[in-house]
């Protein structure tokens, strides 16, 4: 027991902020709006290795995947990073190829695929399987106009059938990760508001002072840290029950995770444009990318409700069979 | 990142568990509320058995008297603790969280040997002499005053909020003893004999109709100068081990007792009416409800454990520490005010063993915002030393 990152992970980190800080840039995001992610972007994180961490039949790597989307996440990376790094549970020769994916269980329609456009391969996610297909394969798809200027989205009212690459089994256990990878990434996009909004109360003047030196402004700061560090716990400890399931209830674990750093996302997101004030109103500005990213994220692998809900049927389950003591 | 527990830690769990099945029941139900004379005798034979079985002070170092235990096995601890529903640590609390780690920290030689041991084996019980009257959140403000008279000092004034002190000891006494410097550097850390003519101690009626809180009126009364801990004028860093300390792990048990409240409520939403005639548990708002309260406590134990992990290596609490309180202290409150709405009227006419609980419990939850430093406060400390925005 010893809930730190390792030496190996605390690298992995540290690259993958520097990598995230090169090559997604936020002061100049705006040249990433509507833009399939740039080629040698994708090349440094497929060389950091994202890519390869949750291959099937090795252990571990949800931890260090989570490491990498949280740095990726704070920068508000583009491309189609969470499903290529879940494409490999399914296949070695991802990486080479963008991988996107569908929830096909998903009750809203019509479907709504991110990063449709430059991607080649397309998982869709069923209640008894996997499938694959080419995205090409996608029947009269439009493209969305999506909330989050730097998510790109096909939307599709119906979906191909593909080649069976999993089971019932492989399907919940690719959701499992799937939530915890969208997670990792709201950890960052959270603490990336944070570090907009703080950055900006120090800097910013009125009445002759920082507006960082009001307590109405500091509490706001505050809950933000709160919320960001709270989901990061939650995140990280989902992250390594799904390595290792010994160490707890990993469905349980996942649900609060995503359900927590759903809730930091977009919490955090508004709470930069209220700290910004009019000019965090404003789309020259940084908050409004984290707070729309937050939403996409939020959606995806379950929303906050959905969690909710497994969280508390898992607690009642748990209540009706345990022995009367 | 490693969230598995050791062969090792598994057999201390096992052990401490047997352990706890067998002597939580024998040592039955805690006295009345308001009986503070048997409360006391019901938590310090409490400490006795952990101290005899070998389980007090598991964080303090073996030299010091405690177990100097890995912290994987304090995490342990305060799981089968929680698990077992063991009697709370209540009277025990300041000896065993504030004062003993302080002097272990900061006191001399002699004041360890001779209170370390007592507090570990429940033999004194210690209060808390640091708010009064005018100093609250502004603690250095204080201004008992403390005048030194060859090896004693005399103390006159008047304290507040001190928890549990009608059936105290001793009290870890902070003190103005130079009023001519800069508040912080005037202030000293004494041990306070409160068996003594000159301390007059009387309980406070709270929100709860409890009188869990003293006023403690100082007349003169005499501290050995051997008692000082630390250097005189030099209290508020002595002070601030302590608050760092209350700040860093000594909510955990708290924590992991939120769990249990959780499921309390549960248990009485599937068998309390809702409004459609069925369960309450029935209510999609109520289980969503749950779900958040129960992530958000899930989160905060293991948040709680990266604190502690952390702690672990540096040597000083973690900075999330202010951060776990406020989250803490919200969702305790969270708890019980859904719990009170679960049972509904019954709990506002005190009809029945759980309603007269949830009211109770939730009136008393009203304090965690307040004490140990507000959530005001705790922002502000969270704003200027996490964030590093200006002091206003």
């Amino acid at each position: 027991m010893d809930f730190r990152l390792d030496d190996e992970q605390r690298a992995l980190r540290d690259a993958a902020h520097a990598l995230a800080a090169r090559h997604f840039d936020l002061a100049t995001v705006g040249g990433r709006e509507g833009a399939p992610v740039a080629a040698a972007a994708w090349r440094a994180v497929a060389d950091l290795g994202l890519f390869s961490l949750l291959a099937a039949g090795e252990p571990g790597g949800a931890v260090e995947a989570t490491v990498v989307l949280e740095q990726l996440g704070a920068q508000l990376a583009s491309g189609p990073l969470r499903w290529t790094s879940l494409a490999v549970m399914f296949g070695p020769e991802a990486g080479a190829v963008r991988v996107t994916g569908v929830d096909a269980d998903d009750a809203h329609r019509p479907y709504v695929i991110e990063h449709g456009a430059e991607s080649d391969s397309l998982l869709v996610l069923r209640a008894d399987g996997v499938e694959r297909c080419p995205v090409d394969a996608l029947a009269s798809s439009t493209e969305g106009a999506p909330l989050d200027p730097l998510t790109p989205v096909t939307v599709v009212d119906d979906l191909p059938r593909g080649e069976p690459v999993g089971r019932a089994g492989d399907a919940r256990r690719l959701r499992l990760a799937g939530a915890i990878l969208a997670a990792a990434e709201l950890v960052g996009v959270a603490q990336g508001a944070l570090d907009t909004a703080a950055a900006y109360a120090l800097e910013r003047e009125q009445f002759g002072v920082p507006i960082g030196s009001f307590q109405a402004v500091k509490h706001l700061l505050a809950d933000m840290y709160v919320r960001v560090e709270l989901a990061r716990s939650a995140t990280y400890a989902a992250a390594a029950i799904f390595d290792d399931a010994r160490a707890g209830d990993v469905a349980t674990a996942t649900s609060a995770a995503k359900l927590l750093a759903g809730e930091a996302g977009i919490a955090n997101g508004r709470s930069a444009v209220q700290v910004l004030g009019g000019m965090g109103f404003t789309w020259a500005m940084l908050p409004h990318y984290f707070l729309k990213r937050s939403w996409i994220l939020d959606a995806a692998f379950g929303t906050g409700d959905t969690h909710a809900l497994a969280v508390s049927a898992a607690l009642e389950h748990d209540m009706t069979n345990a022995l009367p003591t | 990142v490693n969230l598995t527990y050791s062969d090792a830690d598994e057999r201390f769990r096992a052990a401490l568990r047997a352990w706890l099945e067998a002597e939580v029941p024998r040592h039955g139900a805690p006295p009345p509320a308001g009986d503070w004379p048997a409360r006391r005798a019901y938590d310090t034979d409490w400490q006795r058995k952990l101290h005899d079985a070998g389980y007090a002070g598991l964080h303090w170092p073996a030299a010091y008297g405690g177990r100097g235990l890995p912290v994987s096995q304090q995490l342990v601890y305060l799981e089968e603790y929680a698990r077992a529903n063991a009697p709370y640590i209540s009277v025990n609390f300041v000896g065993m969280m504030h004062a003993g780690p302080t002097l272990v920290a900061e006191g001399t030689d002699e004041q360890r040997a001779f209170h370390l041991p007592r507090i570990l084996r429940g033999e004194s019980v210690w209060c808390q002499g640091f708010s009064e009257p005018s100093a609250g959140s502004d603690l250095a403000s204080l201004r008992t005053r403390a005048v030194r008279r060859g090896d004693e000092y005399v103390v006159t004034g008047e304290k507040i909020w001190s928890t549990r002190a009608h059936v105290a000891d001793y009290c870890e006494l902070l003190v103005r003893t130079d009023r001519d410097a800069p508040k912080h550097r005037g202030i000293t850390w004494l041990i306070l004999d409160m068996h003594q003519r000159g301390v007059e101690v009387r309980p406070m009626k709270t929100i709860d109709g409890e009188h869990h809180f003293c006023e403690v009126f100082l007349d003169e009364a005499r501290v050995p100068v051997s008692n000082r801990v630390g250097e005189e004028n030099d209290g508020w860093r002595v002070t601030n081990v302590t608050l760092r300390f209350e700040r860093g792990t000594a909510f955990a048990q708290h924590i992991i007792t939120l769990r249990s409240q959780i499921r309390a409520l549960v248990a009485v939403a599937m068998s309390t009416a809702g409004r459609d005639g069925g369960r309450a548990w029935n209510d999609v708002a109520l289980r969503l409800h749950v779900g958040r309260l129960q992530a958000g406590v899930d989160a905060l134990w293991r948040m709680t454990q990266r604190g502690i992990a952390e702690a672990e290596r540096s040597g000083v609490p973690p900075a999330s520490g202010s951060a776990v309180k406020l989250r803490y202290s919200e969702l305790a409150q969270e708890i019980a005010d859904l719990t009170l709405r679960t049972i509904g009227r019954p709990a506002l006419a005190g009809a029945g063993e759980v309603a007269v609980c949830a009211a109770r419990d939730y009136l008393w939850s009203l304090q965690y915002t307040i004490a140990a430093g507000t959530s005001q406060i705790q922002r502000n400390l969270v704003a200027e030393r996490v964030l590093g925005m200006p002091r206003g």
